[in-house]
């Protein structure tokens, strides 16, 4: 499991930087051609420069959501059965692709994402022990938990903007709560975790008499 | 207004570069303490100013009927728009060097490095982005025209005008967002200041310790803060910019960049103890506030629909 962890982050952080690389390309080509007659922004040329920076980019968004998707059965799934669900999903998803529409496809690997997420974050909450986690402590698992989650919905959240609205303001709000709390639990778990305890010895005083103290 | 601002800028910026030499010294610490409180003090009341700059323009400035004298609306404009943003930046890295400064007295490298840090940007703020001088100057050039029509007594110029006016007022000035997105940036700005500082203590040998410890605690601070405020400019940008190309915007993709870079100082960390794992992490910390330069200077050299450049 550790090695497939390892994989993940690997592959993830690749992604991120080639999306970096990609960025920092587009910036240095628009202060290049930037002096077009008339304004480059709102040019036939910018849109020229958004399309190719939508096609170059598009392989490296997919390839995000596909390690998103690898990574969240991860922590619910043992070793053996893990890479025949995670193909199971993605045929799924392929096959939905294909017979009726792509955006329901890409729907059906974000949903079920989402769903084994939630999980994940249910079973956090309640002391599951079966769960797989890199990092340890409650607060840090939880806020994994919670920024995976954010991180998924922000991603179709993106995605079914393209298509309608409608839900974007429900979607996007909760993945910004989730993306945040979890960042804050995860950062600050030391701190959460020291107030946590002094919490509970303020609210659970020592029934038992103190143990005299050595010298 | 503009020349009293100026003072006290001034004032600012020669209570820094004193703090700053002393800072070197090591010595007079209750002299310091005096001239970071009035570097400071003399920030917030800048910014006290700039408020009261603001609220006088909503009150004497709203935008009219030409025809019926009815009001349509008034300004209510955020206290970090144009030039005014460095300062807003400044007073929160102002903040930032007081807890180093209280937290870290003995650590003369990391105090000096963030006093230095500090009178760096009062000095650009002063010399080449002063809020001050003059004030708003692309709000004064937008409404001069209506309020010179408005005041000729031409209700059809002043009409005319007046659409473009009340677009922007709702959806930039007066936008919700704005009081969202730019202060969480410019929060993370102050904060990477200490991480950018704490990053080059940790090539020393003194300080490093401490150095990684101010560079990551404030570092996680603002690297939520750059987060939340980068996400809370995804609806702004869908409502404000709706059926224009602004997804690949220069400051966007700057910003994109930012993002990535803190990302990989926060997780280079992790591993911090591995060979190599701590110099790199300290450059991570170093080169992603220069991105940040970068990003911040985008909105000044290359145009787009987050620029000031044509």
């Amino acid at each position: 499991m550790k090695k497939y962890d390892i994989g993940l982050i690997v592959v993830t952080v690749v992604v991120l930087a080639a999306l970096g690389v990609l960025a920092l390309g587009g910036t240095l080509y628009v202060w290049w051609a930037s002096d077009v007659p008339g304004g480059f922004p709102g040019s036939l040329e910018y849109e020229e420069y958004a399309a190719v920076m939508n096609r170059s980019s598009l392989p490296l968004f997919i390839a995000l959501v596909l390690s998103l998707v690898l990574c969240i059965p991860k922590r619910i799934i043992r070793r053996a059965h893990l890479v025949w669900v995670t193909l199971g999903i993605f045929l799924v998803s392929a096959a939905v692709s294909i017979i009726a529409d792509p955006l329901l496809g890409a729907s059906v690997m974000f949903l079920t994402a989402i769903a084994i997420q939630a999980a994940v974050i249910v079973m956090t909450l309640v002391g599951s022990k079966s769960l797989n986690f890199q990092t340890e402590g409650f607060f840090s698992q939880l806020g994994s938990g919670l920024l995976h989650l954010g991180t998924v919905l922000f991603l179709y959240d993106v995605l079914l903007l393209s298509t309608s609205s409608i839900s974007h303001s429900l979607i996007f709000w909760s993945a910004t709560f989730l993306i945040t709390s979890g960042m804050i639990l995860s950062f600050y778990q030391k701190e959460l975790s020291r107030l946590f305890v002094f919490t509970r010895e303020v609210q659970e005083p020592q029934t038992e008499d103190p143990k005299p103290e050595r010298d | 207004m503009g020349t009293i601002g100026t003072l006290i800028l001034i004032v600012a910026t020669a209570s820094g570069v004193a703090l700053a030499i002393l800072s070197a010294t090591g010595k007079a610490e209750t002299l310091r303490t005096y001239l970071l409180v009035g570097a400071s003090g003399s920030l917030l009341l800048a910014f006290g100013f700039i408020i009261y700059f603001h609220l006088q323009i909503n009150t004497l400035l709203p935008l009219v009927n030409p025809f019926d004298g009815q009001i349509i609306g008034t300004y209510k404009i955020p206290p970090w728009i144009e030039e005014e943003k460095l300062l807003f930046w400044s007073l929160g890295f102002s903040l930032v060097a007081i807890a180093i400064n209280l937290r870290h007295s003995t650590q003369r490298m990391i105090i000096t490095g963030v006093n230095v840090l500090l009178v760096a940007l009062l000095a650009i703020m002063l010399f080449a982005s002063n809020p001050f001088h003059p004030l708003l100057p692309n709000f004064h050039a937008e409404i001069i025209g209506y309020q010179q029509a408005l005041m000729s007594g031409d209700p059809n110029a002043a009409f005319g005008t007046l659409q473009g006016l009340i677009g922007k007022m709702m959806g930039f000035y007066n936008s919700t967002y704005m009081w969202t997105h730019p202060p969480l940036l410019f929060a993370s700005y102050a904060a990477f200041g200490a991480t950018l500082i704490g990053s080059i203590a940790m090539l020393g040998r003194s300080e490093r310790s401490v150095g990684d410890a101010v560079a990551y605690d404030y570092g996680r601070f603002g690297f939520i803060a750059l987060t939340l405020g980068l996400l809370l400019g995804y609806p702004w940008a869908l409502l404000a910019w709706e059926g224009q190309s602004w997804w690949w915007d220069p400051k966007i993709n700057m910003a994109i960049m930012m993002w990535v870079f803190y990302a990989a100082y926060l997780h280079a960390r992790l591993y911090k103890h591995r060979p190599t794992m701590w110099t790199a992490t300290a450059i991570l910390g170093i080169s992603s506030f220069g991105v940040l330069v970068l990003t911040y200077l985008t909105t000044y050299l290359i145009p787009g629909i987050h620029s000031v450049v044509g």
